[in-house]
């Protein structure tokens, strides 16, 4: 037990010791700074370090110990700030270390700050040496020059060299504190409040201070200098100090030196696009409307090869060409600057407060505000000088050709030029019949869709430029509106003829995911070569409505599982007409019921497909596919009428199943259709009230379902190769005679099928 | 002439007590304690048996094909319901065209995501504010646990400005209360049906249903956007992307997989257990603190 006593108060020693140790370093630092520092004097004080509210103490110590260890007890008076008095600090004085033992017992096992504060023991052991560590109080002796104490009993508490502001006067105390870095003096020149360190504040200054915040400073525990935290030892002191410090850099001043000094960093900065194109041209030092000029080249992702002009005649303003696209908001309000060679569609929309009022040739909604007023664009083009036979690339003015293509309310199309509305005073001039007027509560000519189809010849520049502007005519709703406008750049080669007709793939050889399922008619003659078409889904306008439209309608894609539902008009008159154009047996007044019934079909027929007898493409890519044909199940034809005005059975859905597999090596299957199952539903619709209602409207629904079919792929193995060893002739000499010798040649021919072998087909069986 | 060890061998001290001495007891305690004390230290210092186990895998995902949309309009009379489920509730709406795309990218028999863009057609007079969009799903996790149930995601969103066009982005993500008891033959199958419209609440009552199960998914992660206007005579637009991600599945062990942890954990205490008490014995005995006879052999 003894022994263990003993092991457990050495730890305690050397880990006090330990603590100790800290205040040495920066004293002996600032010794040799300043060389003012005595060489001789020996300290040993104890203090509270709260130095703002502990009057001067001189402590009282007696010595316990004999020569060599010293055991050194002190008595601290007074109070620290915490309020426990402190009793019986034993400090025990060998060469080197000072320890303290014992203190107030409340604090030493409380926080780490309190105890801190209470203890901090400076020692100076060795008398007159030269590299003696003169040592200090915690950032309370600044120079040990005054220090008074000259042995190891005599003790001044606060020595301070040059005292300038001291006051003793009760409790609140404040105390001038020299640092050498003083934190809180911020302000030059004048006294800060509440900086105890500030050399320019008075004697009078200091009488107003409270407190000095920054002197707690130094006593903070570091959290990562807190050994464990068990309620047995703390570090209580920063025992070496200059061990953390951030270490000095060098100065940068090359460039050079800043990408070395960069180079494993992630350095995020802010984006400059002058910079970025700085890249490209030559001259930085351009002015922005030059460097600008100066930046064409035509590699692909340049942005800047295509300008507007959109000028009057005196001058020419230039822009960079550009679609308008959405920013946040689905309104048309930026400008997305178009890539050469890139395929781009924008989709946006102008919002219409009245509709009135735009519908001109000064809105957005006119031609002219996408076309410029000549409609002249600059494009880049190599220029051959035929004088220094050089070639350089340079902007070309070239005139784009315009393209009008007009639609009416209900979907058809018609000619702009016939369609002439509002030609007034200006109706000589042509291109004034495309501009948008308002005439009947319909708007006229508005711009839907805006194509430039840019002829090019890749790297030798662009060749035409077409410019398709989509009309539409737009009824007046009486209140604002959005309306949606769509951009598209397409790119077409200048040396393509446009004799072959070119069609889409759906994928190489295999299916693309979102890619048209082609199909085609089981045509007699045509067998090798077959144009692909698409399915085509019925379209919906804004009331539910399916709408029989040329425009490019939405199509049935690989793997999109898709259920359209819209309703078929069908108008009575039409039945009526179309049946006496028909039939002129039949008296003009009398239709069958049965003819309007099948009108009725062949219209929801129209809009849901007929996919009797068509072909599916197994593949994507038509030159290399197999053509399949769909299954197709149709519900029985009723005749019989029931009653009077209702159609038995009429087909009102399509519901398609695509049955579909990957197929081929694992890294890249081909998706492949297997066949298409169409199953057309029919119910009874009701034409109902003889002449009075104006039109029937049969609901209609198309179905897509894709099913994989997909196969876990299966994993062969090569044939393991047959190895042959063919032994000498004569390795059986005096076993076989010669006559058998020349039968075993064959034998000899030993075919070793490897264990391998027998494995793998073993493995491949599970 | 130096000296090799050739051969060695060593020789045994026993350290014999009879039953009722106080070396026996003491034996007796020691062994106890060599044997217990690993035991208690694992077990006061938590985690001896372990209570439930994770790991993460990817679900088998597929959308039914079954959703309800619920969208209000700025007229209040007549919010727009429409959607693929029981007909059991009026629809009011119509939901023209919905495209479906869920694809497995890497071909594994689990589909990755699902894309899907629903357009709800309206009259153009009535303006969007409030769209909520409950899509069924058939969830299956296959690889430890096994496990079939009818989830659900819901996509909820409203706004004071008259929208167009509602983007959503996702995850799929898994909602555990319990950990789950796997068998490795028979699944847990929650297949009752979500979408259930009898009681006049339905909607409050499908959440209700829905947040008391025990196992059950949600939508995670979300991004979405809000366009404002709607373009003329256009259908409203929904479009959203669903990511399938592998999953984190709390399951109870089995007895085997508790047993190898508790061993693990006791067997690493037990050797330095075993080492100590050894040490102990060997001072104990022989400085002779308690009485023994000793007996050696040859």
């Amino acid at each position: 037990m003894v022994e263990s006593r003993r092991v457990a108060f050495v730890t305690t020693v050397a880990l006090l010791s330990f603590s100790c140790a800290y205040a040495e370093t920066p004293a002996i630092k600032d010794c040799l700074a300043n060389e003012t520092c005595s060489v001789q004097p020996t300290v040993v004080a104890a203090a509270a370090m709260t130095t703002a509210t502990t009057p001067k103490n001189v402590l009282k110590t007696t010595t316990v110990g004999g020569s060599n260890p010293k055991i050194v007890r002190y008595d601290v008076s007074g109070n620290d700030s915490k309020g426990s008095t402190l009793q019986d600090v034993v400090v025990q004085v060998d060469d080197r270390n000072v320890i303290s033992l014992g203190g107030d017992k409340a604090n030493s096992s409380g926080k780490a700050t309190s105890v801190s504060s209470n203890v901090t023991v400076v020692v100076k052991p060795s008398v007159g040496k030269a590299n003696a560590t003169a040592t200090e109080t915690n950032l309370q002796v600044t120079n040990s020059t005054n220090t008074t104490s000259t042995s190891t009993t005599a003790t001044e508490f606060t020595s301070v060299s040059r005292p300038k502001y001291l006051f003793e006067n009760g409790a609140e105390v404040v105390r001038f504190v020299p640092y050498k870095y003083c934190h809180c003096d911020l302000i030059y020149g004048s006294c800060d409040i509440n900086c105890c360190c500030d050399t320019e504040c008075t004697n009078h200054d200091l009488k107003t201070f409270t407190l000095c915040p920054d002197q707690v400073k130094s006593t903070l525990i570091k959290q990562e200098s807190i050994l464990f935290d068990s309620s047995l030892f703390y570090v209580v002191i920063e025992n070496v100090p200059s061990d953390y410090f951030y270490p000095e850099r060098d100065t940068i001043e090359s460039e050079t030196q800043v990408a070395t000094s960069l180079r494993k960093r992630d350095i995020f900065t802010w984006r400059d696009e002058k910079a970025i194109s700085r890249h490209h041209s030559f001259t930085s030092t351009l002015p922005v409307d030059s460097s600008i000029y100066n930046n064409y080249d035509l590699t692909y992702k340049s942005s800047r090869w295509m300008f507007n002009v959109v000028s009057d005649v005196n001058s020419s303003e230039i822009k960079t060409f550009g679609l308008k696209n959405s920013a946040l908001d689905s309104l048309c309000s930026v400008e997305q600057p178009v890539e050469y060679l890139k395929t781009k569609e924008t989709n946006c929309k102008t919002f219409v407060p009245n509709l009135t009022d735009v519908c001109n040739n000064n809105s957005s909604l006119s031609f002219k505000h996408y076309y410029g007023e000549k409609g002249l664009f600059k494009v880049m083009q190599p220029i051959y000088n035929s004088v220094h036979k050089t070639e350089k690339i340079d902007l070309v003015t070239i005139q784009a050709t315009a393209h009008h293509h007009c639609v009416s309310m209900n979907g058809s199309l018609y000619d702009c030029q016939v369609g002439k509305f509002g030609v007034g005073t200006r109706g000589n001039d042509n291109r004034s019949h495309y501009d948008p007027v308002y005439l009947g509560g319909v708007c006229h000519r508005v711009v839907d869709g805006v194509e430039y189809l840019v002829t090019h010849n890749g790297s030798r520049g662009v060749r035409r430029v077409d410019v398709h502007f989509y009309h539409r005519d737009v009824p007046d709703a009486g209140r604002p509106i959005y309306l949606n406008q769509r951009f598209g750049v397409r790119f077409a080669w200048a040396t393509v003829g446009s004799a072959v007709e070119s069609y889409e793939r759906s994928g190489k050889p295999g299916y693309v995911t979102g890619s048209p399922v082609l199909v085609t008619m089981a045509g007699k003659g045509v067998v090798k070569l077959r144009h692909p078409k698409k399915m085509y889904l019925p379209e919906t306008d804004g009331y539910g409505r399916c709408i029989h439209s040329t425009e490019p309608r939405q199509s049935v894609n690989f793997l999109e599982s898709v259920d359209v539902q819209c309703r078929v008009r069908v108008r009575r008159q039409n039945m009526q007409l179309s049946k006496r154009a028909d039939d002129h047996s039949i008296p003009s007044g009398g239709v069958l019921f049965a003819d309007i019934c099948n009108y009725i079909q062949n219209e929801t027929m129209a809009v849901l497909g007929d996919y009797e007898g068509a072909l599916v493409a197994s593949l994507g890519d038509p030159d290399v596919t197999r053509w399949i044909p769909f299954v197709v199940a149709k519900p029985p034809v009723q005749q019989s009428l029931l009653s009077e005005d209702l159609c038995p059975a009429v087909t009102d859905g399509v519901h398609i199943r695509v049955l579909y597999s990957h197929v081929g090596p694992f890294d890249g299957p081909r998706a492949t259709v297997l066949g298409v199952l169409t199953n057309y539903t029919a119910s009874a619709v009701t034409v109902s009230g003889g002449h009075r209602s104006v039109a029937v409207e049969v609901p209609v629904r198309v179905t897509v379902v894709y099913v994989d079919l997909t196969r876990p792929p299966i994993r062969t193995f090569a044939e393991p190769p047959t190895y042959e060893f063919r032994l000498p002739e004569d390795f059986y000499y005096p076993f076989w005679s010669s006559g058998a010798a020349r039968v075993s040649r064959s034998v000899h021919k030993v075919y070793f099928v490897v264990g391998l072998q027998v494995l793998l087909s073993h493995l491949h069986c599970y | 002439m130096s000296v090799r060890v050739v051969y060695s061998k060593s020789f045994g001290v026993k350290y014999k007590a009879s039953v009722c001495s106080k070396a026996f007891i003491l034996y007796v305690v020691i062994t106890l304690l060599t044997f217990t004390l690993p035991l208690l230290f694992c077990y006061r210092s938590s985690g001896l048996w372990i209570k439930y186990e994770k790991y993460r895998e990817q679900p088998m995902v597929q959308f039914k094909l079954q959703y309800l949309l619920y969208a209000e309009t700025s007229d209040p009379t007549s919010p727009l319901i429409c959607g693929n489920f029981p007909r059991t509730l009026k629809t009011t709406g119509f939901c023209s065209t919905i495209k479906v795309i869920e694809e497995d990218i890497n071909i594994d028999g689990k589909k990755e995501f699902l894309d899907l863009e629903l357009r709800l057609t309206t009259n153009e007079t009535l303006d969007v504010h409030s769209i909520t969009l409950l899509l069924i799903f058939d969830f299956k996790i296959q690889d430890l646990c096994l496990l079939e149930m009818e989830s659900m995601a819901v996509i909820t969103h409203s706004s004071g400005l008259p929208g167009g066009r509602l983007d959503v982005f996702g995850d799929l993500n898994l909602v555990q209360k319990t950990p789950l008891v796997c068998t490795p033959r028979k699944p847990i199958r929650m297949n009752r049906p979500i979408l259930l419209f009898e009681s006049p609440d339905w909607l409050v009552n499908i959440y209700e249903e829905y947040s008391k199960r025990t196992l059950s998914t949600k939508l995670d992660n979300v991004l979405d956007k809000w366009t404002r206007g709607r373009p003329y005579q256009q259908p409203f637009l929904i479009k959203a992307k669903i990511n399938y991600g592998s999953v984190e599945i709390l399951y109870k062990p089995k007895f085997w997989q508790i047993m190898k942890w508790a061993w693990i954990q006791y067997f690493s205490i037990l050797v330095l257990s075993v080492f100590i008490f050894k040490k102990v014995k060997r001072f104990l005995f022989t400085n002779h603190i308690v009485t023994t006879k000793i007996e050696r052999s040859m």
